[in-house]
């Protein structure tokens, strides 16, 4: 019981650790391949027609590491201290709200070094996942853990920049392909959903919990998620190529822009527009138990394809 | 000329009350053309059927032939967009397989079959999954499900098959989907759906 407590106390602790670094860039000469990218990390991805990819982390703030704790927590200085393996100043002070909050910093014994190896170079510009490029694919991962380990991810999040003449290969899981559900290791997801926006290229992305939002993506688009809400919007660009989004219980959402030339298959547990739509064909499916409710709809001259299912999720298609 | 001047005239002939012998042949070659028309007119209406009829079976095997060879084209074109390396050039084919094409063709089922097995993205496999699907009697389609459920690792697709072998009431699943629920690596909501499955094959 007692390690259970002390258990889900660093997991209290570790989710609302900020670290913070300067906003800085790596660059990566790369305009043509796949971009791959396996992480539980949240990105934030812009298209964009150059022939570089940018990545900045996003965390603001400087090169202190913040501990936000309850005062009832019964946690202390020294008992977060101790789960340090790091020499951290430390100090201490109680917000308008009650909260205790743990400053360490160690940025003023650094000040003037650098953190010699060629591994360190990119964590030196916050960037906190491994980097390959081999045979025309730039590979993003996350760095390899140990079996039982707690994996950190809650606050992380970066933009990359992305030439649109680029693939985008994006798995919001581990790069290997075992998909095991005996995976120990302890991963907290980011419910605020990774994005990708403004992009031309071609898409892939594949996740099992998190939620994705898509602005302004012109196609063609793979989605599919065991349980993540996918939103898509259009504010300056129409649907231009397929989309093809699956989910098993997930909700999709697509802001769908006027005078669209679309065709759409869609599958969901219930289906809700405001659109005026052509009703092509419709019907119900007993799913074992559940009904599942499915529609052919058709906007303007039906040219492209939108393959929409939801599963057991509800559609959304809006104006 | 006056009627009255050419009654005087020929008063002569009016009086004898004789019909002009030139009047006979008229006569007679005025008869031969109505006797005559009927067959004419059938014959003619007879021409124009069989014309019609011969535009009509032209244009029946040239909208054949024109079909088919739309078919092949199609059927080409499905063939080179399953083989190429982007998804969604791949997703448009099975997709235009299942919404336009929907033909039992044996050539595509062999391709699309090597798709649920091998293709690297899911929206692909899961997209075959339901083309397939369509042909519910094809031994070797029921066969690619069976032989898929026991190799496939991708939690959104397992679940896709599983559902797929309930529907086609395929006994020889059972042991597939004992070994899903068995494995250890399998995800929860995987083993939730095999041991429904299951239930529902028994």
């Amino acid at each position: 019981m007692v390690k259970k407590i002390q258990f889900l106390l660093i997991i209290l602790i570790t989710i609302s650790i900020q670290i913070a670094v300067f906003a800085q860039e790596k660059r990566i000469k790369f305009d043509k391949g796949i971009l791959e990218i396996c992480s539980l990390k949240n990105f934030q991805i812009l298209g964009y027609d150059g022939d570089e990819v940018i990545i900045k982390n996003l965390n603001i703030g400087d090169k202190n590491m913040i501990i936000t704790t309850s005062s009832s927590s019964g946690l202390n200085a020294t008992t977060i201290g101790q789960l340090s393996s790091k020499p951290l100043t430390l100090s201490s002070k109680t917000d308008k709200d009650g909260k205790v909050i743990h400053i360490f910093n160690d940025s003023k014994r650094k000040q003037g070094l650098k953190k010699l190896g060629k591994q360190n170079e990119d964590s030196e510009l916050g960037i906190y996942f491994t980097i390959e490029e081999k045979d025309g694919v730039l590979m993003f991962k996350d760095k390899e853990r140990n079996a039982n380990s707690l994996l950190m991810c809650g606050t992380e999040k970066y933009e990359v920049r992305v030439p649109n003449s680029v693939k985008l290969n994006w798995k919001t899981t581990s790069c290997d392909h075992t998909n095991s559900a005996t995976n120990k290791n302890v991963v907290f997801f980011n419910t605020s959903p990774s994005s990708l926006t403004d992009f031309s290229g071609e898409v892939e992305i594949s996740s099992k919990l998190n939620n994705m939002k898509l602005t302004d993506v012109t196609g063609p688009v793979s989605i599919n998620t065991l349980g993540g809400n996918i939103t898509i919007v259009f504010k300056n660009k129409k649907p231009e190529k397929l989309y093809s989004i699956y989910s098993n219980n997930g909700f999709i959402d697509v802001q769908i822009p006027e005078k669209s030339n679309l065709i759409l298959s869609t599958i969901g547990k219930a289906i809700y527009s405001d659109i005026d739509f052509t009703l092509l064909k419709e019907s119900e499916e007993n799913d074992f138990g559940q009904t599942k409710t499915k529609m052919i709809l058709k906007l303007g001259a039906g040219k492209v394809k939108m393959k929409l299912d939801a599963g057991y999720g509800n559609v959304y298609l809006r104006k | 000329m006056d009627l009255k001047k050419h009654i005087q005239q020929h008063k002569q002939d009016f009086d004898l009350l004789e019909v002009s012998p030139k009047m006979d042949a008229v006569f007679a070659e005025r008869l031969q053309q109505k006797l005559h028309q009927p067959k004419k007119r059938k014959l003619v209406f007879l021409r124009y059927v069989a014309v019609a009829a011969s535009v009509t079976a032209l244009l029946f095997v040239g909208s054949n032939l024109y079909k088919e060879n739309v078919q092949l084209k199609q059927k080409q074109q499905i063939l080179a967009d399953l083989g190429n390396d982007s998804t969604g050039k791949r997703l448009e084919a099975v997709y235009s397989f299942n919404d336009e094409f929907a033909k039992e063709d044996n050539q595509i089922i062999e391709v699309l079959i090597n798709t649920v097995l091998h293709d690297k993205n899911a929206n692909v496999r899961i997209a075959t999954i339901d083309a397939l699907l369509k042909f519910p009697q094809n031994t070797k389609v029921r066969a690619a499900f069976i032989e898929a459920i026991k190799t496939e690792t991708e939690p959104l697709v397992q679940i896709k098959l599983i559902n797929s072998v309930t529907i086609l009431r395929d006994k020889r699943a059972e042991a597939p989907l004992k070994e899903i629920i068995d494995n250890n690596e399998t995800f929860p909501i995987v083993k939730n759906n095999a041991t429904l499955a299951m239930a529902n094959l028994k």
